[in-house]
C-alpha cells in the first residue's frame, strides 16, 4: 500500500513531469493561455497515459523486447486518436482550442517514457497508480501555469473577471513570450522553495544533534 | 537449426506486431463510427446557430447553388459560401461566409444582409493576437455593423465611415471590413441577377 | 512564386516552430548546451523534417483520403516518422559515415521530437499542396536550426553569468527564450507576400 502511494504521489513533486523532469514542455507552453485549456490538456494526457499504462502493463510479458518500441507507439497512438475523436464529439470548443496539440500527445516524451520505464516492468495496479500520479501532476503544473498566465494576461480565471475592470492586462503573458517567462519563473520559484525546505530540515537536524 | 529458430522468432515478432495493429485499427474504426455523426451534427448546429444570429428573421437556410455566386467565387476567392434565409417559403435575406487574411492567419466571418442593410456579423474563426486583434470577435465591435446600408463600401471612422478601429489592431479591423466588402459585392451581384 | 517564398519565410520566421508554435521545445532546451551539438541536432531536424513531411503528405493524400481512413492519421504518421528515422540512420551509416558521426546520435531523439510530427500535421490542417509542404517543412527546419544555434551561443555565455541560485539552469534558459520569442514576434504582421512582389 505504501509503495502504491509512493508510485502515485511522486508525480506531484519529486518527479513532477514538467517542473522536475522537464518533459512534455511543448503542450505545457503552447496551450496554457487559459486555465481551462491547461486542465483540458492535462486530463487528455492523463487519459492517454492511464490507458496506455494499463494495456502495456497487461501485455508486458507478451510483447517481445525487440519490437517493444513500435508496439508501444501503436498502442499510444491509438489511444490518442480515441481521445481526439471523443473530445471532438463531446467538448468541441476545447478540442478546437487545443488544436494539433491533441494528436501531438503521441510524441509527448512523458507517455513513451512511462511506458518504457515503468508500465513495461511493473504490475497493473502500480502502473495505474503511476499513470494517474504522473498524469495528474502534469495536469496540476499545466493548470497552475495557465492560471498565472490567464490572471496576468487577461485579468480572468476560467473566464471570470477577477482583477477588476481597472486592471490593464499584461497581454504579453498570453502571447508566446509569456509562456516561457511564466514557466521559467514558476520553475525558479519551485527551486527556491525546495531549497528553503531543505535548509530548514538541515537546521533542524543540526539542532537535534547539538542537543543530542 | 539456428537460422530456423531466428526465422521463427522473426515470424513471432511480425505476428505480435500485426495483432496489435489489427486490434488498434478496429478500435479506431469503432471510435470513428460512433463519434463522427455527433461531430458532424455539432458542426451543422454551430453553423445554423451562427446564421440565425446574423439573420434573426429567417428560420431556415438553404445554400445558394445557382450560377451567380459560383461565378462570383471565382472572382473573389474570399467568398466561402452564400445562403438564402427563409421564413416559411419567403426569402428574408442572405448570409455570406467570407474568409480574409488577417494579422496571423485567416479570419472567417459570416455576414447577414436583408433589405439593403447588414443584419449582423459573426466571427467564426480567427487567430488574431489575444487582447488586441482578437477583439474583432467581441460583441461591442460586431454590433457596429448592424443596420449599416450596403449601398456603398463600409469604412472605418478614420476614413469617414462608421466603424471604430480597435486600438492597436488596424490590420485586424481592416481584415473584417474586407470580408464585409466581399459579402456586400456578392449581395449586390445577386441583386442584379434577381 | 512569391507565395512559395512567403510559405518558406513564414515558417522560418513569422511562425517559428520553436518560439511561436512551441514545437520541438525538448531538443531546444536539451541539446543547446554546446554550439556543436546544436548544429548537429538542427541539421538532423531539417533533414528528417523535410523527408517526413513529404512522406506523410503523400500517405495522407494518396492512401488515407482515397480509402476514407483519415482516423488512422495519428497512427500512420508516427509510424512513418519512426520508420523513416530508422531508415535514414541505416542509410547514413552505410553510405556516409562522416555524416552519421555528425548527426547520428541525434537521430533516435528525433522520433519523439514533436516538431517533426507537428509540421507533418500542420501541412495537412493548413491545406498545403506538395510543393508548399516541401517549402513549409524546409522553412520550419531552417527556423529551428536558426533559433537553436542562437540559443546555444547565448547559453554558453549564460553559464559564466552570475545567475541567482534558484534560477540556474532551465529556469534562466526559459527566460532567455522568452526574450528571443519577443524578438521573433516582431516578424508578425509582416506581409511577406507583398515583400516579394506578390
Amino acid at each position: 500500500m505504501d509503495r502504491l502511494w509512493r508510485d502515485f504521489a511522486k508525480g506531484f513533486k519529486i518527479e513532477n513531469p514538467v517542473l522536475r523532469l522537464v518533459l512534455g514542455m511543448c503542450p505545457a507552453l503552447a496551450v496554457t493561455t487559459a486555465a481551462i485549456n491547461g486542465i483540458g490538456m492535462g486530463l487528455a494526457t492523463t487519459a492517454v497515459l492511464l490507458m496506455s499504462n494499463i494495456i502495456i502493463s497487461l501485455l508486458r510479458n507478451m510483447i517481445p523486447k525487440k519490437i517493444r518500441i513500435p508496439c508501444f507507439i501503436v498502442i499510444i497512438a491509438s489511444f490518442v486518436t480515441i481521445v481526439d475523436y471523443t473530445m471532438a464529439a463531446f467538448v468541441p470548443p476545447l478540442h478546437e482550442a487545443l488544436g494539433i496539440f491533441i494528436p501531438l500527445i503521441v510524441v509527448n516524451c512523458l507517455i513513451l517514457g512511462r511506458a518504457e520505464a515503468f508500465a513495461s516492468r511493473n504490475p497493473l495496479v502500480n502502473s495505474v497508480a503511476d499513470g494517474l500520479g504522473m498524469g495528474l501532476g502534469f495536469t496540476l503544473s499545466l493548470t497552475v501555469l495557465a492560471a498565472i498566465r490567464e490572471i496576468l494576461g487577461a485579468g480572468t480565471i476560467f473566464g471570470v473577471l477577477i482583477m477588476g475592470t481597472s486592471y490593464q492586462p499584461a497581454i504579453m503573458m498570453i502571447l508566446p513570450p509569456g509562456a516561457f517567462l511564466g514557466l521559467g519563473f514558476l520553475m525558479g520559484a519551485m527551486n527556491w522553495w525546495d531549497e528553503r525546505v531543505r535548509r530548514a530540515e538541515l537546521e533542524a537536524r543540526k539542532e537535534a544533534l547539538s542537543h543530542g | 537449426m539456428r537460422t530456423e529458430g531466428r526465422r521463427e522468432n522473426a515470424l513471432h515478432l511480425a505476428i505480435v506486431l500485426m495483432m496489435i495493429c489489427v486490434v488498434s485499427a478496429s478500435a479506431l474504426a469503432f471510435t470513428y463510427q460512433s463519434t463522427v455523426p455527433r461531430i458532424e451534427a455539432h458542426r451543422a448546429e454551430m453553423e445554423r446557430a451562427a446564421m440565425k444570429e446574423v439573420l434573426p428573421d429567417a428560420n431556415s437556410f438553404e445554400e445558394v447553388t445557382g450560377e451567380v455566386p459560383r461565378g462570383f467565387i471565382e472572382e473573389a476567392p474570399g467568398l466561402r459560401g452564400a445562403f438564402r434565409g427563409l421564413s416559411g417559403s419567403t426569402t428574408v435575406g442572405y448570409v455570406f461566409t467570407v474568409a480574409t487574411t488577417g494579422y496571423s492567419g485567416d479570419v472567417v466571418s459570416m455576414v447577414g444582409i436583408a433589405q439593403g442593410r447588414i443584419t449582423g456579423l459573426e466571427v467564426l474563426r480567427q487567430s488574431e493576437t489575444p487582447g488586441l486583434g482578437a477583439r474583432i470577435g467581441e460583441a461591442e465591435f460586431r454590433a457596429q455593423f448592424a443596420g449599416l446600408s450596403v449601398d456603398e463600401t463600409i469604412r472605418t471612422s478614420r476614413e469617414g465611415g462608421n466603424i471604430d478601429v480597435i486600438a492597436g489592431a488596424t490590420i485586424s479591423t481592416e481584415t473584417v471590413l474586407r470580408g464585409v466588402e466581399i459579402a456586400r459585392q456578392a449581395h449586390s451581384r445577386m441583386g442584379e441577377e434577381r | 512564386m512569391a507565395d512559395l517564398v512567403a510559405v518558406f519565410f513564414a515558417a522560418a520566421l513569422v511562425n517559428n516552430v520553436v518560439l511561436i508554435r512551441f514545437l520541438g521545445i525538448c531538443p531546444y532546451l536539451g541539446v543547446s548546451q554546446a554550439l556543436s551539438s546544436a548544429v548537429g541536432m538542427g541539421g538532423a531536424v531539417i533533414f528528417v523534417m523535410t523527408l517526413s513531411s513529404m512522406a506523410t503528405w503523400l500517405i495522407h493524400n494518396f492512401l488515407l483520403i482515397p480509402y476514407g481512413i483519415e482516423y488512422l492519421q495519428t497512427v500512420a504518421f508516427i509510424l512513418v516518422i519512426a520508420t523513416l528515422v530508422q531508415f535514414v540512420e541505416m542509410v547514413m551509416l552505410k553510405f556516409s559515415p562522416p555524416l552519421y558521426r555528425a548527426l547520428g546520435v541525434f537521430l533516435p531523439l528525433i522520433t519523439t521530437n514533436c516538431a517533426i510530427m507537428g509540421v507533418a500535421l500542420l501541412n495537412i490542417t493548413d491545406g498545403y499542396n506538395f510543393i508548399e509542404t516541401l517549402l513549409h517543412a524546409l522553412g520550419a527546419g531552417v527556423g529551428f536550426i536558426l533559433v537553436i544555434i542562437l540559443f546555444a551561443a547565448m547559453r554558453e555565455r549564460l553559464d559564466r553569468a552570475d545567475v541567482p541560485g534558484p534560477m540556474k539552469g532551465t529556469p534562466i534558459a526559459l527566460v532567455t527564450a522568452a526574450l528571443m520569442s519577443m524578438g521573433f514576434m516582431a516578424f508578425n504582421g509582416f506581409n511577406i507576400t507583398a515583400l516579394f512582389g506578390g
